[in-house]
């Protein structure tokens, strides 16, 4: 006896329920980066509050790069050889297939370390993970202060890059045909390694450049030093995020062009 | 019925077509595709499946482009490749996760196939060896019970009780619902099955036939030693198999068997194969249109 599992719902037009179907089909998969990343991060939260400040402003970032990574490959899995081909011939619309691709990974996987960090933050100290940062580097001597608009200006750069990185990942693992998650992975990093070296080129470049004007020495201390590189600064991380936004949309474009016609 | 209509295939930048402006009508029933390594074969049933976009032409199931991957003729086809995988942990996970999406599956029929096999559904698919990880899979391919299923090399690595289990799961599907296309070299294992043959070579379709087509046309006897004026013989079991002309076996009084494909493929695979052809699309066939890239084989 064949069992009739149709519902009445019509599979060729696009809905919600579907992109729920298609979570669910990846969900064997996904579920070990997503209770993973979800660990790791709540872990790290905790430990953050558990920690002398000193100790987490020098730590936090080697703390966190695990989940930056794990965030920017989120998607790679999507290149497994075995689950790719049955997600292309899986019988759901490609549009609820591409939005759920594109939840996962620009959605679902930045918010859960975004979100626990922040909010274990907030509940202890009531303020954002930036806010707490910046308290918390103010502290040792000789060290300049780093303002919050200069910490905003980075944030936004390394969202950039980030999400350059993450779209690349997606981009590969999902149209290539071989070796998708080494594709995925490498070029990814190429995006967010190349864009971070070359700024720091740059920023040495500046550096040299305002030293030989003399700006940075003299009667400048240290802070008001570091406040004018970042000043002279600002105008290239500006540009830089905006090569990397159109970087992204340009990619973004194909990925949503391609998606339907990607190949087992 | 499965319409290939001047279906090209070629991969990546490659200037050499995997498919080469192939056009057939494929019938209901249980078919087998013939072809030396690299023919076209899996390529073809790729395109079919829908995990590959034809580079030309068009693959039709019942009237609808499968190129438009809408999700109502996706579920209608199930293609099973000779190396996928598990994808998922078990077979269990498998029928909660991507059976929802074929409205015919039957979990009944799935328990039946997987103990048929000797399997379990909760088993760990990846602790199983190569040749049970196959069968857990064409057990599930089976009782998804799509009306176009696409074997490639199913009874690759199949111990002989497991062939027969097979044997019989497709033999429940040879009704006027189902299309099954059985990619093989091991033709001797499902030989009484099939309901046609398709015969691919070099990129393009030689031959497409019905089994009484080809019982129509030629006799397959099998003597002690070589028939004289034999289109094709070969020793197969101690006897001499030979292929010749029904009219040419009732006049050397030789009684026929039945259609031997193991013979058949020796003989489109030989230096005969033109002759063998020219007597399978000659004029006296009523409903059969020969195809082979438009070209004619009278």
């Amino acid at each position: 006896m064949t069992i009739q599992q149709e519902s009445s719902r019509n599979r060729d037009r696009f809905s919600w329920l579907g992109v729920w179907d298609v979570t669910k089909f990846w969900w064997p998969v996904l579920k070990w980066e997503f209770w993973i990343l979800l660990g790791y991060t709540l872990l790290v939260s905790v430990l953050a509050i558990s920690i002398d400040t000193h100790v987490l402003a020098l730590m936090w970032s080697l703390a966190v790069s695990p989940i930056a990574y794990a965030v920017m490959f989120a998607s790679s899995l999507f290149g497994l050889k075995s689950m790719r081909e049955r997600f292309i011939t899986l019988p759901a619309l490609n549009s609820e297939k591409l939005v759920f691709t594109l939840l996962w990974t620009f959605v679902v996987i930045p918010c859960i370390s975004e979100l626990i960090v922040n909010a274990v933050f907030y509940l202890y100290w009531g303020q954002s993970e930036n806010e707490v940062l910046l308290r918390m580097i103010e502290a040792p001597d000789g060290v300049a202060d780093m303002s919050m608009e200069h910490m905003t200006v980075f944030k936004y750069w390394s969202v950039a890059i980030m999400m350059c990185g993450m779209m690349t990942c997606l981009y590969c693992s999902t149209m290539s045909r071989s070796h998708n998650i080494i594709k995925g992975i490498g070029f990814s990093l190429l995006v967010y390694t190349i864009p971070s070296f070359l700024l720091g080129v740059l920023a040495g470049l500046v550096g040299y450049s305002l030293g030989k004007k003399g700006e940075l020495t003299g009667n400048v201390n240290v802070e008001e030093a570091m406040n004018r590189l970042f000043d002279s600064m600002g105008i290239y991380l500006g540009g830089f995020c905006v090569v990397m936004l159109v970087y992204f949309v340009v990619m973004l474009t194909l990925y949503i062009r391609k998606f339907a016609k990607r190949q087992g | 019925m499965i319409e290939l209509k001047n279906l090209s295939y070629y991969y990546g930048k490659s200037t050499v077509a995997a498919l080469d402006n192939v056009s057939a009508r494929i019938g209901n029933g249980v078919h087998l595709m013939l072809g030396e390594n690299g023919a076209g074969k899996t390529t073809m049933l790729k395109c079919v499946a829908g995990l590959l976009l034809p580079t030309g032409g068009e693959c039709v199931v019942d009237g609808v482009s499968v190129t438009k991957r809408l999700p109502s003729e996706l579920a209608r086809v199930f293609y099973l490749g000779v190396d996928d995988g598990a994808f998922m942990r078990d077979i269990d996970t498998m029928a909660k996760r991507h059976a929802p999406f074929y409205s015919r599956f039957d979990a009944e029929e799935l328990k039946r196939n997987l103990d048929a096999f000797g399997l379990s559904s909760s088993q760990k698919l990846s602790s199983m060896s190569l040749g049970m990880r196959h069968k857990a899979m064409l057990a599930y391919a089976l009782s998804l019970n799509t009306e176009v299923l696409l074997l490639d090399e199913p009874a690759n690595g199949l111990d002989i009780e497991s062939k027969m289990a097979l044997l019989r799961m497709i033999a429940g599907k040879c009704d006027d619902e189902h299309t099954v296309l059985v990619a093989t070299h091991t033709i001797s294992d499902m030989e009484t099955l099939y309901d046609g043959l398709i015969v691919m070579q070099a990129n393009h379709i030689r031959l497409t036939a019905m089994t009484e087509e080809i019982a129509e046309r030629f006799a397959f006897v099998r003597t002690l030693s070589k028939v004289d004026d034999s289109l094709y013989s070969e020793w197969r079991g101690g006897k001499m198999c030979s292929i010749l002309p029904v009219d040419m076996a009732d006049e050397l009084g030789l009684e026929s068997g039945p259609v031997d494909y193991a013979v058949l493929y020796g003989a489109l695979h030989s230096p005969a194969a033109p002759e063998v052809i020219k007597y399978m699309t000659g004029p006296g066939r009523s409903d059969y249109k020969p195809f082979s890239n438009g070209v004619d084989y009278e």
